[in-house]
Protein backbone atom coordinates (compact mmCIF):
# COMPACT_ATOMS: atom_id res chain seq x y z
CA UNK A 1 0.00 0.00 0.00
CA UNK A 2 2.77 2.45 0.95
CA UNK A 3 4.92 1.52 -2.04
CA UNK A 4 2.12 1.60 -4.59
CA UNK A 5 -0.55 4.08 -3.45
CA UNK A 6 1.60 6.16 -1.06
CA UNK A 7 4.30 6.84 -3.62
CA UNK A 8 1.62 7.74 -6.21
CA UNK A 9 -0.01 10.21 -3.77
CA UNK A 10 3.32 11.94 -3.03
CA UNK A 11 4.42 12.02 -6.68
CA UNK A 12 1.08 13.47 -7.85
CA UNK A 13 1.01 16.18 -5.17
CA UNK A 14 4.69 17.01 -5.74
CA UNK A 15 4.10 17.46 -9.47
CA UNK A 16 1.01 19.57 -8.76
CA UNK A 17 3.07 21.71 -6.37
CA UNK A 18 5.92 22.16 -8.87
CA UNK A 19 3.51 22.90 -11.75
CA UNK A 20 1.82 25.57 -9.59
CA UNK A 21 -1.52 23.70 -9.71
CA UNK A 22 -1.77 23.90 -5.90
CA UNK A 23 -1.03 27.64 -6.05
CA UNK A 24 -3.79 27.92 -8.68
CA UNK A 25 -6.31 26.35 -6.27
CA UNK A 26 -5.23 28.75 -3.50
CA UNK A 27 -5.55 31.73 -5.85
CA UNK A 28 -9.12 30.72 -6.66
CA UNK A 29 -9.79 31.44 -3.00
CA UNK A 30 -10.11 27.73 -2.23
CA UNK A 31 -8.35 25.60 0.36
CA UNK A 32 -6.20 22.95 -1.39
CA UNK A 33 -6.20 20.76 1.72
CA UNK A 34 -9.96 20.30 1.33
CA UNK A 35 -9.69 19.24 -2.31
CA UNK A 36 -6.47 17.26 -2.28
CA UNK A 37 -5.68 16.01 1.23
CA UNK A 38 -9.06 15.27 2.83
CA UNK A 39 -10.31 12.98 -0.01
CA UNK A 40 -6.91 11.22 -0.04
CA UNK A 41 -7.01 10.54 3.70
CA UNK A 42 -10.64 9.32 3.61
CA UNK A 43 -9.93 7.16 0.55
CA UNK A 44 -6.77 5.71 2.09
CA UNK A 45 -8.44 4.83 5.42
CA UNK A 46 -11.51 3.25 3.76
CA UNK A 47 -9.59 1.38 1.07
CA UNK A 48 -6.93 0.03 3.45
CA UNK A 49 -9.65 -1.27 5.81
CA UNK A 50 -11.51 -2.97 2.95
CA UNK A 51 -8.24 -4.34 1.54
CA UNK A 52 -7.36 -5.77 4.96
CA UNK A 53 -10.68 -7.68 5.03
CA UNK A 54 -10.06 -8.95 1.51
CA UNK A 55 -6.49 -10.00 2.40
CA UNK A 56 -7.79 -11.78 5.54
CA UNK A 57 -10.29 -13.73 3.43
CA UNK A 58 -7.65 -14.51 0.78
CA UNK A 59 -5.32 -15.68 3.58
CA UNK A 60 -7.99 -18.04 4.94
CA UNK A 61 -8.71 -19.29 1.40
CA UNK A 62 -4.97 -19.77 0.74
CA UNK A 63 -4.63 -21.74 3.97
CA UNK A 64 -7.61 -23.87 2.92
CA UNK A 65 -6.05 -24.61 -0.51
CA UNK A 66 -2.70 -25.62 0.99
CA UNK A 67 -3.98 -27.37 4.12
CA UNK A 68 -7.10 -29.08 2.77
CA UNK A 69 -6.53 -29.48 -0.95
CA UNK A 70 -2.78 -30.10 -1.02
CA UNK A 71 -1.96 -31.65 2.36
CA UNK A 72 -5.26 -33.52 2.85
CA UNK A 73 -6.39 -31.91 6.13
CA UNK A 74 -10.15 -32.38 6.69
CA UNK A 75 -11.97 -29.13 5.91
CA UNK A 76 -14.01 -29.39 9.13
CA UNK A 77 -10.81 -29.52 11.15
CA UNK A 78 -9.40 -26.54 9.26
CA UNK A 79 -12.40 -24.27 9.81
CA UNK A 80 -12.96 -25.65 13.32
CA UNK A 81 -9.43 -24.73 14.36
CA UNK A 82 -9.87 -21.29 12.85
CA UNK A 83 -13.00 -20.63 14.86
CA UNK A 84 -11.32 -22.05 17.98
CA UNK A 85 -8.24 -19.82 17.82
CA UNK A 86 -9.67 -16.73 16.14
CA UNK A 87 -11.17 -14.26 18.60
CA UNK A 88 -13.17 -11.08 18.07
CA UNK A 89 -10.23 -9.09 19.50
CA UNK A 90 -8.10 -10.32 16.57
CA UNK A 91 -10.62 -8.92 14.08
CA UNK A 92 -11.09 -5.64 15.97
CA UNK A 93 -7.32 -5.29 16.34
CA UNK A 94 -6.94 -5.77 12.59
CA UNK A 95 -9.51 -3.09 11.92
CA UNK A 96 -7.80 -0.65 14.30
CA UNK A 97 -4.47 -1.32 12.66
CA UNK A 98 -5.76 -0.91 9.11
CA UNK A 99 -7.57 2.33 10.02
CA UNK A 100 -4.50 3.83 11.68
CA UNK A 101 -2.11 2.62 8.97
CA UNK A 102 -4.35 4.13 6.28
CA UNK A 103 -4.35 7.46 8.14
CA UNK A 104 -0.61 7.34 8.68
CA UNK A 105 0.27 6.52 5.06
CA UNK A 106 -1.99 9.26 3.63
CA UNK A 107 -0.83 11.83 6.20
CA UNK A 108 2.90 11.26 5.64
CA UNK A 109 2.61 10.97 1.85
CA UNK A 110 0.43 14.10 1.52
CA UNK A 111 2.79 16.07 3.77
CA UNK A 112 5.84 15.05 1.73
CA UNK A 113 4.05 15.80 -1.56
CA UNK A 114 2.89 19.24 -0.39
CA UNK A 115 6.34 20.15 0.92
CA UNK A 116 8.39 18.80 -1.96
CA UNK A 117 11.62 20.32 -3.24
CA UNK A 118 11.82 21.91 -6.67
CA UNK A 119 11.97 20.02 -9.96
CA UNK A 120 12.17 16.34 -10.79
CA UNK A 121 14.87 15.78 -8.17
CA UNK A 122 12.72 17.34 -5.45
CA UNK A 123 9.72 15.21 -6.41
CA UNK A 124 11.85 12.07 -6.53
CA UNK A 125 13.36 12.75 -3.08
CA UNK A 126 9.93 13.52 -1.62
CA UNK A 127 8.53 10.23 -2.95
CA UNK A 128 11.43 8.18 -1.56
CA UNK A 129 11.21 9.94 1.82
CA UNK A 130 7.43 9.39 1.94
CA UNK A 131 7.74 5.63 1.34
CA UNK A 132 10.64 5.17 3.79
CA UNK A 133 9.07 7.34 6.52
CA UNK A 134 5.66 5.66 6.17
CA UNK A 135 7.18 2.17 6.28
CA UNK A 136 9.28 2.93 9.38
CA UNK A 137 6.39 4.66 11.16
CA UNK A 138 4.11 1.69 10.38
CA UNK A 139 6.62 -0.68 12.03
CA UNK A 140 6.86 1.55 15.12
CA UNK A 141 3.10 2.20 15.31
CA UNK A 142 2.37 -1.51 14.80
CA UNK A 143 4.39 -2.27 17.93
CA UNK A 144 2.32 0.17 20.02
CA UNK A 145 -1.05 -0.89 18.60
CA UNK A 146 -0.20 -4.57 19.13
CA UNK A 147 0.81 -3.86 22.74
CA UNK A 148 -2.40 -1.95 23.37
CA UNK A 149 -4.93 -4.18 21.58
CA UNK A 150 -3.62 -7.72 22.10
CA UNK B 1 -5.81 49.77 -6.22
CA UNK B 2 -2.62 47.86 -5.34
CA UNK B 3 -0.16 49.59 -3.05
CA UNK B 4 3.16 47.95 -2.22
CA UNK B 5 5.01 49.66 0.57
CA UNK B 6 8.69 49.03 1.43
CA UNK B 7 8.63 45.28 0.78
CA UNK B 8 11.59 43.20 1.94
CA UNK B 9 12.21 39.50 1.38
CA UNK B 10 15.25 37.34 1.94
CA UNK B 11 15.46 33.90 0.31
CA UNK B 12 18.30 31.45 0.96
CA UNK B 13 20.34 34.24 2.54
CA UNK B 14 19.93 36.54 -0.46
CA UNK B 15 18.07 39.85 -0.30
CA UNK B 16 15.63 39.40 -3.20
CA UNK B 17 13.41 42.38 -2.40
CA UNK B 18 15.05 45.36 -0.65
CA UNK B 19 12.37 47.93 -0.03
CA UNK B 20 10.13 47.58 -3.08
CA UNK B 21 7.39 50.17 -3.35
CA UNK B 22 4.87 50.37 -6.18
CA UNK B 23 1.40 51.75 -6.78
CA UNK B 24 -1.02 50.37 -9.38
CA UNK B 25 -4.16 52.43 -9.84
CA UNK B 26 -7.57 50.88 -10.52
CA UNK B 27 -7.91 49.98 -14.20
CA UNK B 28 -4.17 50.36 -14.80
CA UNK B 29 -2.03 47.72 -16.53
CA UNK B 30 1.62 47.63 -15.51
CA UNK B 31 4.52 45.60 -16.93
CA UNK B 32 7.03 44.19 -14.47
CA UNK B 33 10.42 43.75 -16.10
CA UNK B 34 13.93 42.92 -14.93
CA UNK B 35 16.81 40.50 -15.25
CA UNK B 36 16.11 36.78 -14.99
CA UNK B 37 16.10 35.73 -11.35
CA UNK B 38 15.80 39.29 -10.03
CA UNK B 39 12.62 38.46 -8.07
CA UNK B 40 9.73 39.43 -10.38
CA UNK B 41 7.82 36.20 -9.79
CA UNK B 42 8.61 36.42 -6.07
CA UNK B 43 7.08 39.90 -5.99
CA UNK B 44 4.02 38.66 -7.89
CA UNK B 45 3.61 35.78 -5.41
CA UNK B 46 3.74 38.28 -2.54
CA UNK B 47 0.99 40.37 -4.13
CA UNK B 48 -1.04 37.19 -4.67
CA UNK B 49 -0.58 36.25 -0.99
CA UNK B 50 1.32 33.05 -1.82
CA UNK B 51 4.42 34.33 0.00
CA UNK B 52 4.75 36.48 3.11
CA UNK B 53 7.24 39.38 3.21
CA UNK B 54 9.87 39.75 5.92
CA UNK B 55 8.91 43.40 6.17
CA UNK B 56 6.51 45.78 4.42
CA UNK B 57 2.87 45.86 3.35
CA UNK B 58 0.77 45.03 0.29
CA UNK B 59 -2.54 46.84 0.33
CA UNK B 60 -5.37 45.76 -1.94
CA UNK B 61 -7.91 48.58 -1.74
CA UNK B 62 -6.64 49.29 1.76
CA UNK B 63 -6.58 45.67 2.98
CA UNK B 64 -3.17 44.20 3.79
CA UNK B 65 -2.95 40.80 2.06
CA UNK B 66 0.41 40.00 3.69
CA UNK B 67 -1.25 39.74 7.12
CA UNK B 68 -4.64 38.39 5.96
CA UNK B 69 -5.43 34.79 6.94
CA UNK B 70 -8.26 32.30 6.46
CA UNK B 71 -11.49 33.69 5.06
CA UNK B 72 -10.11 37.23 4.73
CA UNK B 73 -7.33 35.94 2.50
CA UNK B 74 -9.78 33.81 0.48
CA UNK B 75 -12.04 36.86 0.02
CA UNK B 76 -9.20 39.03 -1.30
CA UNK B 77 -8.02 36.23 -3.58
CA UNK B 78 -11.54 35.82 -4.93
CA UNK B 79 -11.00 39.17 -6.65
CA UNK B 80 -7.90 37.84 -8.42
CA UNK B 81 -7.26 36.10 -11.69
CA UNK B 82 -3.81 34.60 -12.16
CA UNK B 83 -2.30 33.31 -15.39
CA UNK B 84 0.74 31.22 -14.54
CA UNK B 85 3.82 30.89 -16.72
CA UNK B 86 3.00 27.28 -17.65
CA UNK B 87 -0.77 27.71 -17.35
CA UNK B 88 -1.07 25.57 -14.18
CA UNK B 89 -4.09 23.79 -15.64
CA UNK B 90 -5.19 20.74 -13.67
CA UNK B 91 -3.82 17.90 -15.78
CA UNK B 92 -6.30 15.32 -14.46
CA UNK B 93 -9.24 17.43 -15.74
CA UNK B 94 -10.46 18.31 -19.23
CA UNK B 95 -10.45 21.93 -20.41
CA UNK B 96 -14.19 22.09 -19.59
CA UNK B 97 -13.65 20.87 -16.03
CA UNK B 98 -10.68 23.19 -15.57
CA UNK B 99 -12.91 26.17 -16.33
CA UNK B 100 -15.89 24.73 -14.47
CA UNK B 101 -13.92 23.99 -11.28
CA UNK B 102 -13.90 27.53 -9.79
CA UNK B 103 -17.47 28.13 -10.96
CA UNK B 104 -18.73 24.94 -9.30
CA UNK B 105 -16.83 25.58 -6.08
CA UNK B 106 -17.22 29.35 -5.70
CA UNK B 107 -20.66 30.04 -7.16
CA UNK B 108 -24.16 28.55 -7.01
CA UNK B 109 -24.64 28.52 -10.77
CA UNK B 110 -26.39 25.51 -12.28
CA UNK B 111 -24.58 23.30 -14.78
CA UNK B 112 -26.45 24.82 -17.75
CA UNK B 113 -25.27 28.35 -16.88
CA UNK B 114 -21.74 27.07 -16.22
CA UNK B 115 -21.74 25.47 -19.66
CA UNK B 116 -22.78 28.76 -21.27
CA UNK B 117 -20.14 30.74 -19.34
CA UNK B 118 -17.42 28.29 -20.37
CA UNK B 119 -18.44 28.49 -24.04
CA UNK B 120 -18.38 32.32 -23.81
CA UNK B 121 -15.04 32.26 -21.98
CA UNK B 122 -13.38 30.04 -24.57
CA UNK B 123 -14.83 32.08 -27.43
CA UNK B 124 -13.48 35.25 -25.79
CA UNK B 125 -9.93 33.85 -26.05
CA UNK B 126 -10.49 32.50 -29.55
CA UNK B 127 -10.83 28.80 -28.72
CA UNK B 128 -13.57 26.46 -29.87
CA UNK B 129 -14.40 22.78 -29.50
CA UNK B 130 -11.55 21.98 -27.13
CA UNK B 131 -13.73 21.39 -24.04
CA UNK B 132 -13.13 17.64 -24.04
CA UNK B 133 -9.33 17.87 -24.46
CA UNK B 134 -6.87 17.38 -21.61
CA UNK B 135 -4.08 19.96 -20.98
CA UNK B 136 -1.46 17.50 -22.27
CA UNK B 137 -3.24 17.59 -25.67
CA UNK B 138 -2.98 21.40 -25.99
CA UNK B 139 -0.24 23.42 -27.69
CA UNK B 140 1.64 26.14 -25.77
CA UNK B 141 -0.55 28.93 -27.14
CA UNK B 142 -3.77 27.02 -26.46
CA UNK B 143 -2.61 26.32 -22.89
CA UNK B 144 -2.01 30.04 -22.25
CA UNK B 145 -5.39 30.96 -23.76
CA UNK B 146 -7.15 28.30 -21.71
CA UNK B 147 -5.39 29.56 -18.57
CA UNK B 148 -6.55 33.09 -19.43
CA UNK B 149 -10.10 31.85 -19.99
CA UNK B 150 -10.02 30.09 -16.58
CA UNK B 151 -8.74 33.29 -14.94
CA UNK B 152 -11.45 35.42 -16.61
CA UNK B 153 -14.38 33.06 -16.09
CA UNK B 154 -14.70 34.21 -12.46
CA UNK B 155 -14.80 37.85 -13.60
CA UNK B 156 -11.80 39.07 -11.56
CA UNK B 157 -11.10 42.72 -10.78
CA UNK B 158 -7.32 42.26 -10.65
CA UNK B 159 -5.35 40.00 -12.95
CA UNK B 160 -1.74 38.82 -12.88
CA UNK B 161 0.24 37.34 -15.74
CA UNK B 162 3.51 35.58 -15.02
CA UNK B 163 5.56 35.57 -18.24
CA UNK B 164 2.53 34.74 -20.40
CA UNK B 165 4.39 34.73 -23.72
CA UNK B 166 7.55 32.86 -22.74
CA UNK B 167 8.25 29.94 -25.08
CA UNK B 168 5.74 31.01 -27.73
CA UNK B 169 6.50 31.97 -31.31
CA UNK B 170 6.36 35.74 -32.07
CA UNK B 171 2.99 35.61 -33.84
CA UNK B 172 1.22 33.68 -31.07
CA UNK B 173 2.99 35.88 -28.47
CA UNK B 174 1.65 39.04 -30.16
CA UNK B 175 -1.81 37.45 -30.44
CA UNK B 176 -1.77 36.67 -26.72
CA UNK B 177 -0.73 40.25 -25.83
CA UNK B 178 -3.46 41.61 -28.10
CA UNK B 179 -5.92 39.34 -26.34
CA UNK B 180 -4.82 40.70 -22.94
CA UNK B 181 -5.27 44.23 -24.23
CA UNK B 182 -8.79 43.46 -25.47
CA UNK B 183 -9.71 41.88 -22.13
CA UNK B 184 -8.26 44.86 -20.27
CA UNK B 185 -10.21 47.36 -22.33
CA UNK B 186 -13.48 45.41 -22.24
CA UNK B 187 -13.42 44.46 -18.57
CA UNK B 188 -11.49 47.44 -17.12
CA UNK B 189 -9.17 45.13 -15.22
CA UNK B 190 -6.28 46.18 -13.03
CA UNK B 191 -3.30 44.07 -13.98
CA UNK B 192 0.37 43.26 -13.57
CA UNK B 193 2.25 41.47 -16.35
CA UNK B 194 5.66 39.98 -15.72
CA UNK B 195 7.31 39.87 -19.12
CA UNK B 196 10.61 39.91 -20.98
CA UNK B 197 8.89 40.85 -24.22
CA UNK B 198 10.14 44.42 -24.50
CA UNK B 199 9.27 46.67 -26.28
CA UNK B 200 6.12 44.79 -27.50
CA UNK B 201 4.68 44.72 -24.00
CA UNK B 202 4.65 48.55 -23.93
CA UNK B 203 1.77 48.53 -26.43
CA UNK B 204 -0.66 47.25 -23.80
CA UNK B 205 0.53 48.82 -20.52
CA UNK B 206 0.43 52.30 -19.02
CA UNK B 207 3.44 51.95 -16.74
CA UNK B 208 6.61 49.89 -16.40
CA UNK B 209 8.19 48.76 -13.15
CA UNK B 210 11.73 47.44 -13.37
CA UNK B 211 13.07 45.36 -10.51
CA UNK B 212 16.79 45.92 -10.17
CA UNK B 213 18.94 44.77 -7.25
CA UNK B 214 15.84 44.38 -5.11
CA UNK B 215 14.50 47.90 -5.76
CA UNK B 216 11.75 49.15 -8.06
CA UNK B 217 12.30 51.74 -10.77
CA UNK B 218 9.20 52.94 -12.61
CA UNK B 219 8.61 54.66 -15.94
CA UNK B 220 5.56 55.93 -17.76
CA UNK B 221 4.43 54.65 -21.16
CA UNK B 222 2.97 57.08 -23.70
CA UNK B 223 1.59 55.81 -27.03
CA UNK B 224 3.47 52.55 -26.71
CA UNK B 225 6.83 54.22 -25.99
CA UNK B 226 8.68 54.32 -22.71
CA UNK B 227 9.42 57.77 -21.28
CA UNK B 228 12.46 57.64 -19.02
CA UNK B 229 15.96 58.97 -18.56
CA UNK B 230 16.92 56.18 -16.21
CA UNK B 231 20.07 54.51 -17.66
CA UNK B 232 19.20 51.12 -16.07
CA UNK B 233 15.79 50.91 -17.77
CA UNK B 234 17.21 52.30 -21.01
CA UNK B 235 19.96 49.67 -21.13
CA UNK B 236 17.51 46.85 -20.36
CA UNK B 237 14.95 47.97 -22.94
CA UNK B 238 17.57 48.50 -25.63
CA UNK B 239 19.24 45.18 -24.76
CA UNK B 240 22.72 46.70 -24.56
CA UNK B 241 25.60 44.81 -22.95
CA UNK B 242 27.37 47.99 -21.82
CA UNK B 243 25.78 50.01 -19.07
CA UNK B 244 25.01 50.08 -15.37
CA UNK B 245 23.40 46.61 -15.44
CA UNK B 246 26.19 44.04 -15.27
CA UNK B 247 25.67 40.28 -15.47
CA UNK B 248 27.86 38.39 -13.04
Amino acid sequence: MTGRAGSAITAELAIMRNNEQIDAIELMGLNPLRYLVVPTIVGSVVSLTILTWIFDLVGILGGYLVGVKMLGLPSGTYFGEISRYLEMDDIIGGVYKSLSFGLLIAWVCCYKGFNTGLGAEGASKATTQAVVTSSVLILIWDYFVTSLVF
Amino acid sequence: MIEIDNLHKQLAGKDVLRGVSLRVEKGEFIALIGQSGCGKSVLLKHIAGLMQPDHGRILIDGEDISTARGRDLERIRSRYGFVFQNGALFDSMTVYDNLAFPLREKTRLNEETIKEKIAQGLEQVGLKEIESLYPSQLSGGMTKRTALARALVMEPEIIFFDEPTTGLDPIIASTILELFNTCHEQLNLTGIIVSHQVPDIFQIVQKVGMLHEGKMITAEIKNGEIKTDNPIIQQFVEGRVDGPVQYK
